[in-house]
């Protein structure tokens, strides 16, 4: 069963149309990368998978299940968890109290069978993160690059099959993206398929297996990233009528 | 460190200051030989419930309730209503009548569940308006103008009077207490800090919101009915802007979100207010005057003013913070 699978998802804003008959799937241990010029839906793509957005047509399945009609907060119980664009920390809280939140679902509720068990996972994944020392720091004095890998903690404790990044990079440092590389890699590594937007194409190319290039709403291309940078309508998209050479070293 | 102790520590407080004034309380109606005095913390204790009933809702969303005479009123009417019309005891028209406010919390929490800020208080102000304006319309059963009058008290003595609003509202802060630090409370504050991440931390955040705003309605639905027996009266100035606003005020210059804040905020400003009595030809405008300078120095309330949270000995003093390391 694939972990996930999109069919002709559309989806309109009015007489925009955001989406058109999209389609990819996502196969068990796959990591993908997802990219596109600004505004070509990548978001909203997201955002319709999590249940953020209702789509018009077409149908998104999670391990057989279709996700139409569910409520964001019942497709991260279905194995599905999403980290944003911008960071969304839970300032006013400390590094411990916002990993509590996510173990109250569901989901994670589920699969500890004590109060104990959610404190001692919350440490080995903050420890797996680098985050460890900072377990009683407040959130709001944690940096950037921490506050995305605090988003990633956070997703993690929910127990998710697949994992969807929103522009992890965005904002980063060197060091931190490749912080965020080495989890996501680790990650994938333990059987996690990951599904990553991103505008870094140098950084990302070097993570992913396989890349589908959405542009105005349309998929055009879906590859390994060798063969996308060297697809015409890819680079069509990203640099208009005339060939050049696109973020790849 | 100990793991499981400093989680523990992160969020199971008791405010040490809370406490000592509840107590306080109690022995100051024990001894105290003046009647006026002990009506006085009465009304200051009926106040420290509409107020921490309001903090559970707004000081853990930050979404301002403006209409929260809709369940003090509201009830204080129903009770009164099953007390004068139907001859039940107040002992059980109060808990009808609260279950009725919580009720209305539920169906209220769930129309507004999608408005946020200034759209949300205005939708609340609404509710309170509609029924203020009812009370008046069907005057045959609520009075009008006078409202009702000659209800059940719980005692003639003034003291066993306050004992029953004083146990009320200790019933009340324990009960909020421990919910705001139960898993409830910690979604709350984030769903104020974040509801899309806590959508997708799986949490049905719609759920908490309407738990909460019921809890809200309940709690302030006792107070009102409590208010109601123990002034033998419930007017139309329950069901106004006037009492919406006051609790506003009470829990704010109090410290929102901290239950202990605004239970300080209301004893201590409804004592000052009846104290200024002595000066009465100018009470109202020194009181309101008060009330704006607090709000001027501490916008965030008195128990969230930046010195006290940097002091490691006063928050622990007044809302039980133990930091861990």
């Amino acid at each position: 069963m694939k972990p996930l699978e999109i069919d002709n998802l559309s989806k309109n804003f009015g007489g925009l149309q955001a989406l058109n008959s999209v389609s990819f799937s996502v196969l068990s241990g796959e990591i993908v990368g997802i990219i596109g010029p600004n505004g070509a839906g990548k978001t909203t793509l997201f955002n319709c998978i999590s249940g953020f957005l209702p789509f018009d047509s077409g149908a998104v399945t999670l391990f057989g299940r279709s996700v139409k009609g569910r409520k964001p907060y019942q497709i991260v119980n279905l194995g599905l968890t999403r980290t944003w664009q911008l960071v969304k920390p839970f300032f006013g809280m400390k590094v411990m109290e916002a990993m509590m939140i996510p173990s109250f679902c569901h989901r994670a509720a589920k699969r500890h069978d004590s109060k104990k068990k959610v404190r001692e996972s919350v440490l080995r994944i903050l420890e797996e993160m680098g985050l460890g020392e900072k377990i009683w720091e407040d959130v709001d004095k944690l940096n950037q690059g921490e506050l995305r890998l605090l988003d990633i903690a956070r997703a993690l404790v929910t127990f998710p099959k697949i994992l969807l990044l929103d522009e992890p990079f965005s904002g980063l440092s060197q060091k931190e993206i490749e912080n965020i590389t080495t989890v996501a890699r680790r990650l994938n590594a333990q059987g996690l398929p990951v599904v990553i937007i991103e505008h870094r194409l140098r950084e990302l190319m070097k993570l992913i297996e396989k890349v589908v290039v959405i542009s105005f709403g349309r998929k055009i291309a879906e590859g390994t990233p060798e063969a996308i940078v060297k697809n015409e309508n890819v680079i069509k998209a990203y640099l208009g009528e005339r060939r050049s050479r696109i973020g790849l070293a | 460190m100990n793991l499981h102790k400093e989680t523990r520590l992160l969020y199971k407080n008791q405010s040490p200051f809370g406490w000592a004034m509840i107590v306080a309380m109690a022995l100051f109606a024990l001894l105290s030989e003046n009647i006026f005095y002990v009506e006085v913390i009465k009304i200051a204790a009926i106040y420290a419930i509409f107020a921490m009933s309001w903090d559970i809702l707004t000081g853990y969303t930050h979404e301002v309730n403006f209409g929260f005479a809709f369940f003090i009123g509201g009830a204080g009417y129903l009770s009164g209503i099953l007390n004068s019309i139907f001859s039940f005891s107040p002992l059980i028209a109060i808990p009808l009548a609260a279950l009725a406010a919580g009720a209305s919390g539920i169906f209220i929490g769930y129309l507004t569940l999608r408005l946020k800020g200034p759209y949300f208080s205005m939708a609340t102000l609404a509710f309170a308006s509609i029924l203020f304006k009812l009370s008046f319309i069907f005057y045959e059963i609520t009075g009008g103008e006078e409202g009702i009058s000659g209800l059940d008290v719980f005692s003639d003595d003034p003291t066993k009077d306050f004992f029953v609003a004083w146990a009320v509202m200790l019933a009340v802060f324990i009960v909020l207490t421990l919910y705001a630090q139960s898993k409830h409370g910690i979604i709350l504050k984030a769903i104020r800090a974040d509801e899309d991440a806590t959508q997708s931390a799986g949490i049905n955040t719609a759920y908490y919101k309407i738990e909460a705003f019921a809890i809200s309605g309940f709690m302030a639905g006792v107070g009102g009915g409590v208010f109601a027996h123990s002034q033998m009266h419930i007017g139309p100035t329950m069901l106004s802007g006037y009492i919406s606003i006051i609790v506003v005020l009470l829990a704010m210059i109090g410290g929102m979100g901290s239950i202990v804040g605004p239970l300080f905020g209301a004893i201590a400003l409804t004592i000052l207010n009846e104290y200024l009595r002595v000066v009465e030809e100018y009470r109202i405008v020194i009181y309101t005057g008060i009330l704006i300078l607090l709000i001027y120095i501490a916008p965030e309330g008195l128990f969230n003013l930046k010195f006290v949270r940097k002091s490691r000995i006063l928050t622990f003093i007044l809302l039980g913070e133990r930091r861990p390391l």
